[in-house]
């Protein structure tokens, strides 16, 4: 039970609290098998209504009688329309059957109203009071909407109530502006209210201040409105920065105009074809967000759904995927531009490949993005904050967050210094959260580095040596550049997550691995290196092997798996295992 | 003290008492399932009328965790469970009462785990599923038209467990999952929704069952998750609230479909869960020091204890 605190019962308080139950529970029983007798017969009248009030009003959540009180009052509102058109009944009929509806609808209301006083987080009872709007000729939306602003007082998180409130604004045809001033009211009351700041961002989503850029086709938001909100919300962690309602609107004001791949529904960048490459066996196309097979059939000359593979880090058969593969020794035709619908450029792959250059320098930080004026005000903010709460992690994490999306080359030193300060010192429980963000900041710093190299035809190695890579995660869009990848001396625990469908060639020596998983993205790697590894069983890296069968290679120097040579021999016949340095 | 001393003070969170259980209780939260079991004339038992499959399925899934399976009466329960089926296909919690998507996922889980589930008429639960699908791809939970994203998860689990996820429209409500998915990387109950780790959880796992976890930003989700995690080591269901051990199921559950359970503390966790244990009567209390079982509240205890114990046996 929520909040109740354990405390000790006398004998006699115990046996009265029985006796009380006892009578309570003949009592229920009785009353559902009349209900239930009555609902079977067909006699919907106002003994079932009374009766079910009568054990709702304890217990609002039996979603049943309420179905039942529902199917009652319907009944009767179509008994009401055959009135209201009935030639025959007089005005005073008329207007009598239509009060009598209002009547019991606002019964409704009443009733609902006493449940959620006793249990302000019930489903049912709330779903009541939107099913009963939505009935009533002329429904009280002041009264209702007053209604939510008083349950809100006694619990200002209630989301039930919050959910209630959206339906209310949205039939009650309140404005946006009226909304937004709604939240401003309940911040003011009190700033650590994460469900009015999250009402507050939908409301200024939905003001006109936000626009779709009609070149890039991204929505951005009024540099003007990000200032006067990060203002507003400045005042909030001021007053206390451990906040994290505050800190939360404030990253999304900071990322609202970004091109960053975060996949927001409203904010994000169109879907891009990252790159389209013919690989001798298979068409590679890598996309900017996840997409499923209908889609990326708009790309290709081909209706066949049944050879397309897709790779995902999260599942080992996933339906969309930024990565796909089509099965063919041919090359596909791939769209690589469409202005228009007549407009398409077709490209061949039969020599070249398509790569979409700037996509991936956003992707990657390959420059930095221009810095509006208010982000300087918010960097020098929370350097402020710092200085005043040292321990506290909010400010330090936030500049982090604004470093990496405006200055990831220029401040990329503070940005891993800050990112170790957060998992060493000041909030080691998420550790492994910043060392994944640090692990991608040096993942984009290494790309950076051989960019250039990276989309040229020449080559396609990448190699990310001694980077503190905690994880693979964002390599996947280099998945048709790549077929040769080298992560020696980083942080990884497992590789089976990989999404690189064409490499040949994978170093992941002295990295802390003790096993290998199955990996069906990596079926053409040919050489493999796990040197220096924590590898000792075979039967830790035999499923792995299952899924490389043309794996010729195979170098495991300095791990514990040397001393079982013989047996990796003799499960790996056809492998050239190298144990030992030459 | 100061005024920040005194926010510190009233932040979110709870003390672990020194004399809090270190160690996961088995035996006396079997014991407790039990008991509850056997006393169907019981107060709590029939109050609780309207959510028994619910309950029947928690018991059954902490009691087959912790292989003590053959302890209950398997005949019994699956002899009910069937009785809760109505005309329409669905599964109602108790009989007479109207079907419900929880409880037909809940009456199909508890037949899986006593090894029943051809006793149940597939095709007649997925069409009644599918009746529950909107145009805009939502699903409601039953009759009444209420749309939530629970219910997505629902329809996705039933059709999944008995057959194939194609009888339903899974692109319309993939679709309508997107549109309840929140800037912070949470996920709320119906469009515009506030994020909320149990909705998470519905959603992260609908999309998982769907093979769609890619069209999430994974990292921003499970960021969003681990700072669910309160000093105290127990995580909260949302920011700024107080911990409670069910969040510990939605928020590593959530984690662990994301692969990114490492993103939280463990161990402060598992003390946290530990120390909610009853160590008189087994079962768990919400947080530490709080109480296991009151009034109408047992089905409460109920999920819990089947959250904390599937905790640990399915994740930790």
């Amino acid at each position: 039970m929520h909040f109740v605190k354990k405390v000790p019962t006398t004998e006699q308080e115990k046996a009265a609290k029985a006796k009380e139950h006892a009578k309570r529970s003949q009592q229920f029983l009785h009353v559902r098998d009349r209900i239930f007798a009555k609902r079977d017969k067909g006699e919907y009248d106002d003994e079932l209504l009374s009766l079910t009030q009568g054990v709702l009003e304890k217990n609002a959540d039996i979603y049943t009688f309420w179905n039942i009180r529902r199917t009652t009052i319907e009944q009767r509102i179509e008994a009401n329309d055959k009135i209201q058109k009935d030639s025959e009944a007089s005005d005073e009929e008329k207007t009598k059957s239509a009060q009598k509806i209002e009547n019991l609808l606002a019964g409704e209301l009443f009733l609902s109203y006493e449940c959620i006083k006793s249990n302000p987080k019930s489903y049912s009872a709330w779903y009541q009071r939107a099913w009963v709007l939505q009935r009533q000729t002329s429904p009280d939306y002041a009264k209702e909407l007053a209604l939510c602003e008083k349950a809100l007082q006694m619990d200002c998180r209630n989301f039930h109530c919050w959910d209630h409130r959206r339906i209310v604004a949205r039939l009650a045809n309140r404005t946006e502006q009226q909304e937004l001033e709604f939240s401003n009211r309940l911040i003011d009351e009190n700033f650590s209210n994460y469900s009015a700041w999250h009402y507050r961002y939908q409301k200024s989503i939905a003001l006109q201040n936000i626009h779709r850029d009609a070149a890039t086709g991204m929505t951005k938001i009024d540099d003007a409105l990000i200032g006067s909100e990060l203002q507003k919300v400045k005042n909030a962690f001021y007053m206390d920065a451990e906040d994290q309602s505050a800190w939360t609107y404030t990253r999304w004001l900071l990322e609202v105009g970004s091109g960053k791949e975060f996949l927001r529904p409203e904010s994000s960048s169109p879907i891009e074809l990252i790159s389209a490459s013919f690989h001798g066996n298979n068409t590679t196309l890598v996309f900017s967000r996840a997409v499923t097979i209908p889609f990326l059939l708009t790309f290709v000359d081909t209706e066949d759904t049944t050879r397309w593979r897709a790779f995902s880090s999260t599942s080992p058969n996933p339906s969309s995927s930024r990565v796909w593969q089509y099965l063919s020794d041919s090359p596909l035709r791939v769209v690589t531009s469409q202005s228009t619908d007549e407009n398409v450029t077709w490209n061949e792959l039969t020599d070249d490949r398509y790569v979409n250059k700037s996509r991936l320098e956003t992707i990657y930080d390959i420059v930095e993005a221009k810095e509006p004026e208010y982000i300087k005000e918010l960097l020098e903010d929370c350097h402020q904050l710092i200085q005043l709460e040292p321990k506290n992690k909010w400010p330090l994490y936030m500049r982090t967050l604004v470093l990496l999306e405006y200055q990831p080359i220029r401040s990329h030193d503070e940005i891993i210094s800050n990112l170790k300060n957060l998992a060493e010192n000041l909030d080691s429980k998420r550790a492994e959260l910043y060392k994944s963000l640090l692990s991608r900041q040096k993942l984009n710093h290494s790309i950076r580095e051989q960019f250039e190299r990276l989309i040229g035809k020449e080559h396609d190695q990448l190699v990310v040596r001694y980077a503190e890579l905690t994880s693979l995660e964002g390599v996947e869009f280099l998945a048709g550049l790549v077929g040769n990848a080298d992560f020696q001396g980083n942080l990884l625990t497992e590789i089976h997550r990989i999404v690189l469908p064409n490499l040949h060639n994978l170093t992941i020596s002295e990295n802390p691995i003790e096993r290998l998983s199955p990996t069906p993205s990596l079926s053409h790697l040919t050489f493999l290196s796990i040197a220096g590894t924590q590898i000792s069983e075979v039967s830790s890296v035999m499923p792995f092997f299952q899924t490389t069968p043309s794996l010729d290679r195979l170098i495991f120097c300095e791990t514990p798996l040397v001393e079982k040579t013989e047996e990796l021999r003799a499960q790996l016949p056809g492998v050239r295992l190298i144990p030992h340095w030459l | 003290m100061s005024f920040a001393g005194l926010l510190d003070f009233a932040r979110k969170d709870v003390e672990l008492p020194m004399n809090s259980p270190k160690e996961l209780l088995q035996d006396l939260h079997s014991n407790f399932i039990l008991k509850y079991e056997k006393d169907k004339n019981g107060y709590h038992y029939i109050m609780a009328e309207h959510l028994r499959v619910s309950g029947i399925y928690w018991c059954a899934n902490a009691m087959d965790l912790t292989k003590n399976l053959d302890r209950m009466s398997r005949e019994e329960i699956v002899d009910y469970v069937l009785c809760c089926r109505n005309s329409d296909g669905g599964y109602g919690p108790a009989p007479g009462h109207d079907s419900h998507l929880l409880h037909t996922l809940c009456a199909v889980q508890t037949l899986i785990i006593f090894d029943s589930l051809e006793k149940a008429d597939a095709d007649s639960i997925c069409k009644y599923v599918q009746r529950l699908q909107q145009e805009d791809g939502s699903f409601c939970g039953d009759q009444s038209g209420e749309v939530d994203t629970r219910f997505t998860l629902c329809s996705f689990a039933t059709c999944h467990l008995l057959g194939p996820l194609s009888v339903l429209n899974v692109d319309s409500a993939v679709r309508f999952l997107m549109r309840c998915y929140n800037t912070d990387g949470g996920f709320g109950t119906r469009p515009g929704s506030e994020s909320h780790s149990g909705q998470i959880y519905c959603c992260v796992g609908a999309l998982a069952i769907a093979g769609r976890l890619a069209e999430i930003d994974r990292d921003r989700t499970a960021e969003w998750l681990a700072f669910r995690q309160c000093d105290s080591g127990g995580l909260n269901g949302r920011p700024e609230k107080l911990p409670d051990v069910c969040y510990s199921w939605w928020v590593l559950a959530s984690l662990s479909i994301l692969g990114r359970l490492h993103f939280i503390d463990q161990s402060a966790m598992k003390t946290f869960i530990y120390a909610c244990q009853d160590d008189e009567t087994g079962g768990f209390a919400d947080r530490p020091g709080d109480c296991s079982s009151f009034d109408n509240s047992q089905l409460h205890e109920l999920s819990t204890l089947q959250f904390g114990v599937t905790v640990f046996q399915k994740i930790l």
